[in-house]
């Protein structure tokens, strides 16, 4: 991550920063081009000067113009020392007068032509123009050999393209160490979270960090204290969930370790030595293993209602009549074995849900209401659509047992909580699946007294 | 009844077996889906009992091809989980019933009678709960003698009570739903009431009563008939 970033940086800095170097160095070079045209202007100007500078004489070797120097050309042959030269040219392009390297054809029009030339190791920039001079027509040659445009070159290369490469060598320099450093903390950070064993998550220090990456540390401490959490619970649960199924599995055991004391005797002693049981023993048994099969099955039930994929299954449309109506039918023959009269009141209602979790969360509160209950009592399972606020539909399991103390009614939704001195064969868990189902449809269970003030009566809203 | 228990724990099946035998059933248990499809090429079954987490074809699959071999004996799913996902798909695959392992005897018998009851229903014209029989094709209900000797007692049954009667009848074990009921009357009588149906349920209660049999009311639900004795037994 800090590489790319860095990577990122770097680039966005020295991309532009190249192109400022470019375009400055563009605009010296046209300086210098500018510089050319300018000694091309003066050694224009300067040849119908050294025409005029002939006086007399004629055209031809026999008869050689004759040449006085006028002052500017001395000005400008004395200033340039021994790199310049002129000549006066025939039209056949015999020098006449001047330095004798300056021979060549002459130029076929009348507009001064430009040339560059090397002369005994020096490049000269050299003008010819055919003119009419006081002695006839002839060409008249220039060089300058003080070379401006390669020394602006030079000086282009000097004073604009190489400061430029510096500046630009320097900066990346700068900006490489600037980026690391600001990204120091980043790159620290990310060291330090990479270090961790997968147990240790503690927080990491948000003092020591940044201003910029403080969020981003705290965030994260976020997450590592809602995932210890997590861990946590999960931890405190597996082993409320031993210690749990511990106590009946070993009833179970007993009994049956009892009974097992006996078989060697009855191999030896043959067939006819039974083993004993009494039917006291067997419902024991019985509901020893219903226990521990009912505790599995909550187990599983919790864990999957904590699963993750719960929570983006998408809800169905639930209807709350029909499902009301096969669970109290799935508990009739149970409140009948234990004297209750189970009744239901459910309208046609239909909830958004996951039916396979409401059939839970029925079959608990069916369950719990049943197992709370004394014979005689009535459990009623009640859907519909609420009457304040209007139009949401619900849930509800009402009994006239013994009720719950308004203190005690929200730690019963805790896992594992039992009430004190409460009967019954209860594992402490099937409120807590009940409300956590309710969780995972944006509800939570009601506990509340039942009609008249008595029993208990569980209830959650559901959305339409 | 000959039932076949497809269950592949050793241990989960011997206890299937051992209380279905006690219930006066002769059970057949195989290990597996191929196993229990090569038995019943050659032998008849009233019903199967099939676990779905099978070790190869799971029971689903069991289900669906004994249903394309022709065998229409009611099928029982045993699931490891309430699932949802399960149950739709075993009912859609031609299983008549399921219920979630471990399961309790009672329940487990209860279920069977039911599915026996209905598929009896389906190929016999006599109904039967108890010691009451409906004979629905000379609509003549009786009760049948308690001993071999003595002999069986004719109800009579006015045409609206019997419909009642009869539909009451295919439910058990089950309740009956007090509004399918009526739906189920208002087919050929448009004005029945609910006060109705409560007169034709009170007058069978009457009739039924003195034979062992009561018809239990449910509250917001409906009525179920049931036999006094299990009662008594409970």
């Amino acid at each position: 991550m800090a590489t790319g970033l860095q990577r990122r940086l770097l680039l966005l800095l020295l991309v532009p920063l190249f192109l400022v170097a470019s375009v400055n160095t563009w605009f010296d070079v046209r300086t210098a081009d500018n510089t050319t045209l300018q000694q091309d202007r003066q050694l224009e100007n300067l040849v119908p000067l050294l025409a005029d500078s002939v006086v007399a004489g004629g055209t031809n070797l026999s008869n050689l113009p004759l040449l006085m120097l006028a002052p500017v050309i001395e000005d400008f042959m004395s200033t340039r020392l021994h790199r310049s030269g002129y000549a006066l040219v025939d039209t056949r392009g015999e020098v006449l007068v001047g330095d004798d390297w300056l021979s060549g054809p002459a130029p076929t029009g009348n507009a001064p032509e430009f040339s560059t030339d090397t002369y005994d190791g020096h490049s000269y920039r050299i003008v010819s123009q055919r003119l009419n001079t006081r002695a006839g027509e002839l060409v008249v040659r220039l060089a300058d050999g003080s070379d401006l445009r390669q020394q602006w070159l030079r000086l282009v290369w000097l004073r604009a393209v190489l400061p430029n490469l510096m500046v630009l060598l320097l900066a990346g320099f700068a900006v490489n160490w600037a980026v690391q450093r600001a990204l120091r903390p980043l790159i620290e950070l990310k060291e330090a979270v990479e270090r961790r064993s997968p147990s240790d998550l503690s927080a990491l220090d948000v003092a020591s960090s940044p201003d910029e990456v403080r969020p981003l540390v705290e965030s994260l401490n976020r997450l590592f204290s809602l995932v210890n959490a997590q861990a946590e619970n999960q931890r405190r649960f597996v082993a409320d969930a031993a210690h749990q199924l511990r106590t009946p599995l070993a009833a179970l055991q007993v009994q049956v370790e009892a009974w097992a004391q006996n078989v060697p005797l009855a191999h030896i002693k043959s067939a006819s030595v039974a083993i004993k049981i009494g039917a006291d023993q067997i419902l024991r048994l019985r509901q020893a293993a219903r226990r521990t099969s009912q505790l599995a099955n909550q187990l599983l039930a919790l864990s999957r209602v904590d699963a993750r994929s719960v929570q983006t299954e998408p809800f169905q449309r639930v209807d709350l009549k029909h499902l009301c109506e096969v669970l109290m039918e799935s508990y009739l023959d149970t409140a009948m074995h234990r004297g209750i009269d189970l009744g239901l009141d459910a309208r046609p209602v239909h909830a958004n849900g996951l039916e396979w979790l409401l059939r839970e969360l029925i079959t608990n509160l069916l369950d719990n209401a049943l197992k709370y209950t004394p014979r005689g009592g009535h459990v009623t399972l009640r859907c519909g659509l609420q009457v304040q606020p209007a139009g949401v539909p619900f849930l509800e399991v009402e009994d006239d047992g013994p009720g719950l103390p308004p203190d005690q009614r929200e730690r019963v939704l805790e896992r594992f909580y039992r009430v004190p001195g409460s009967a019954g064969e209860g594992s402490g868990l099937g409120l807590a699946i009940a409300d956590e189902i309710a969780r995972v449809h944006h509800s939570r269970l009601r506990l509340s007294e039942g009609n008249g003030g008595r029993g208990l009566r569980v209830s959650l809203t559901l959305s339409g | 009844m000959r039932l076949l228990l497809v269950e592949d724990d050793v241990m989960v099946a011997s206890g299937i077996k051992l209380g279905l035998t006690d219930a006066g059933y002769a059970v057949d248990w195989v290990g597996s889906a191929e196993r229990a499809l090569e038995v019943t090429q050659a032998e008849t079954f009233d019903i199967a009992v099939v676990d779905i987490g099978l070790a190869q074809m799971d029971g689903l699959a069991l289900t669906q091809a004994l249903r394309k071999a022709g065998h229409a004996m009611p099928v029982l799913i045993l699931t490891a989980r309430d699932a949802l996902q399960d149950r739709v798909q075993g009912l859609d695959r031609g299983a008549d019933d399921y219920m979630v392992k471990p399961c309790e005897l009672p329940e487990l018998l209860a279920r069977l009678r039911a599915l026996l009851r209905r598929s009896q229903a389906a190929t016999s014209a006599v109904l039967s709960f108890g010691p009451l029989e409906l004979d629905t094709a000379q609509h003549r209900a009786f009760i049948r003698g308690v001993h071999a000797d003595a002999s069986d007692i004719a109800l009579e049954l006015g045409p609206r009570e019997w419909s009642v009667m009869e539909y009451l009848l295919l439910q058990a074990p089950k309740p009956a739903n007090k509004e399918k009921l009526l739906q189920a009357l208002t087919g050929w009588d448009r004005e029945i009431t609910p006060n109705a149906v409560e007169v034709y349920i009170s007058r069978l209660r009457s009739k039924l009563e003195p034979h062992g049999l009561m018809l239990r009311s449910i509250r917001g639900f409906g009525y179920r008939l049931e036999l006094a004795a299990d009662q008594a037994a409970e």
